[in-house]
């Protein structure tokens, strides 16, 4: 923790938001691409993200200062998202929705400069891969969906995660693998061509029966 | 021996790039078996096109400025919120619990069996209560006499009632004692009282005289009661109303 970022946290601390918006400038983007990767629009994204720091505004004074800003405001950010989860999956039961987000606006306001430049077929092309992408993960479990972003977005350890959602680094490891091969599933993706079909090298001496 | 199995359980490993002192030992099972070798790139695959998509969702930078202020403005309004026991209440009432269907089927069971206990309960205690009071009305009926019916005016009757006792045997000493008889034999009476004449034992007593006996108040020596008293109710005008 920085001197600076310690004199924010103590404004903060204090009731003053200014500080804290000071503070979010340096987190918000780590916390906004995990939240735009768990939640599948940006809207919902936004909202999510500055829920976090509306949450870490209102319980500041519990912050002891034990561990980093970040770290703690890491575990506000996975309970707000699986708490947003929970909510959105009795919004859905309660209207009877499918789940399936609609895809964005082609010309919302987060296309970089660089698509601007491109063509709109590039950058539908782009939206509709990002939106495949977006649905294969929406449909993990939302644990196994943040261990995911945890793990590969924000690149926490196995401990680390293990300490947020309570199990051992073992469970979280078992979990990567299998939120990996679901996604895998879920976005087709192929093996290489050349090593299709191909056998084991060490077949004779494989045990797994493959 | 290489084993499909457990190399994929160090996949993970692999493909965060957790470089530990196992890692080249696992870079040589993948890189000797294809199907291991394959799964590991698939994965990887997967984790490029995350990789992508987050790109892709990442916004432009112009987008910051105002998310910035969306969140002041945010902050500004949470800190006017009403503060205290309203703000609670403002949260309270507006507070939705989600609660896993497994326990709240739990919970309304046993709300309902604990209410069925309480109203079960509740009538056992109504009806011993109730047995309890007619059983403390009787008691207090029995103890407690009842107030003295107003005073009815009743006809009095002349009659009266007179307990007659019957001699039904007479020991021998009192037919032998001589005091009864005169010396010729003949009857005698108390003075005090007028000899009477009765039937003992329901035959007839004319020209009997063994069963005939004539007592008076004062001779009735010898004599002993009946065990069953005749009572009999002389009403005025009776024949034997003397």
């Amino acid at each position: 923790m920085t001197g600076g970022e310690d004199e924010l946290i103590k404004r903060a601390q204090r009731g003053d938001s200014d500080a804290l918006c000071a503070l979010a400038e340096s987190y918000q983007r780590r916390i906004y691409a995990i939240a735009r990767q768990f939640c599948r629009d940006q809207a919902t994204a936004e909202d999510l993200s500055q829920e976090v720091w509306l949450k870490a505004f209102k319980s500041l004074q519990s912050f002891r200062g034990q561990a980093s800003f970040y770290t703690w405001l890491r575990h506000i950010a996975v309970n707000t998202f699986l708490d947003h989860q929970r909510k959105a999956k009795y919004r859905q039961r309660d209207a009877g929705s499918t789940g399936v987000a609609p895809m964005e606006n082609i010309s919302d306001h987060t296309s970089s400069p660089a698509t601007a430049i491109a063509d709109v077929e590039e950058a539908l092309h782009r939206k509709i891969f990002a939106a495949k992408v977006a649905d294969a993960l929406a449909r993990l479990p939302p644990r196994q969906r943040l261990m995911l972003l945890l793990k590969h977005q924000d690149g926490m350890t196995y401990e680390e995660i293990a300490d947020i959602f309570g199990c051992s680094a073992g469970t979280v490891k078992k979990a990567l693998y299998r939120a990996l091969t679901r996604l895998r599933r879920s976005l087709s993706v192929e093996p290489r061509a050349e090593s299709k079909g191909a056998l084991c090298a060490g077949e004779e001496v494989c045990s797994c029966g493959r | 021996m290489h084993d499909c199995r457990k190399t994929k359980e160090s996949l993970v490993e692999l493909l965060f790039s957790d470089h530990d002192g196992s890692r080249p030992v696992q870079l040589q099972e993948i890189e000797t078996c294809a199907r291991c070798r394959d799964e590991f790139e698939e994965l990887s695959a997967t984790l490029g096109l995350l990789d992508h998509a987050a790109r892709i969702h990442q916004p432009a930078e112009s987008y910051w400025p105002g998310y910035t202020a969306r969140l002041a403005a945010r902050l500004q309004a949470m800190q006017v919120q009403p503060e205290g026991v309203l703000r609670w209440w403002h949260r309270f009432a507006g507070q939705s619990i989600p609660v896993p269907a497994p326990l709240a089927v739990a919970l309304a069971l046993l709300l309902i069996i604990t209410t069925g206990l309480a109203v079960r309960g509740l009538r056992a205690d109504v009806s011993v209560r109730a047995a309890q009071e007619a059983t403390e009305e009787k008691a207090s009926a029995r103890q407690e006499p009842a107030p003295p019916p107003a005073a009815v005016p009743a006809p009095v009757s002349q009659s009266k009632g007179t307990t007659r006792v019957v001699y039904v045997r007479r020991c021998d000493d009192a037919r032998k004692a001589p005091s009864t008889r005169g010396p010729g034999g003949e009857k005698i009476a108390s003075s005090a009282a007028p000899a009477r004449k009765g039937r003992l034992d329901g035959r007839r007593g004319d020209g009997a005289d063994d069963n005939v006996v004539y007592f008076t108040r004062t001779s009735l020596k010898g004599f002993e009661p009946s065990g069953n008293p005749q009572i009999r109710m002389i009403k005025p005008g009776d024949a034997y109303e003397r």
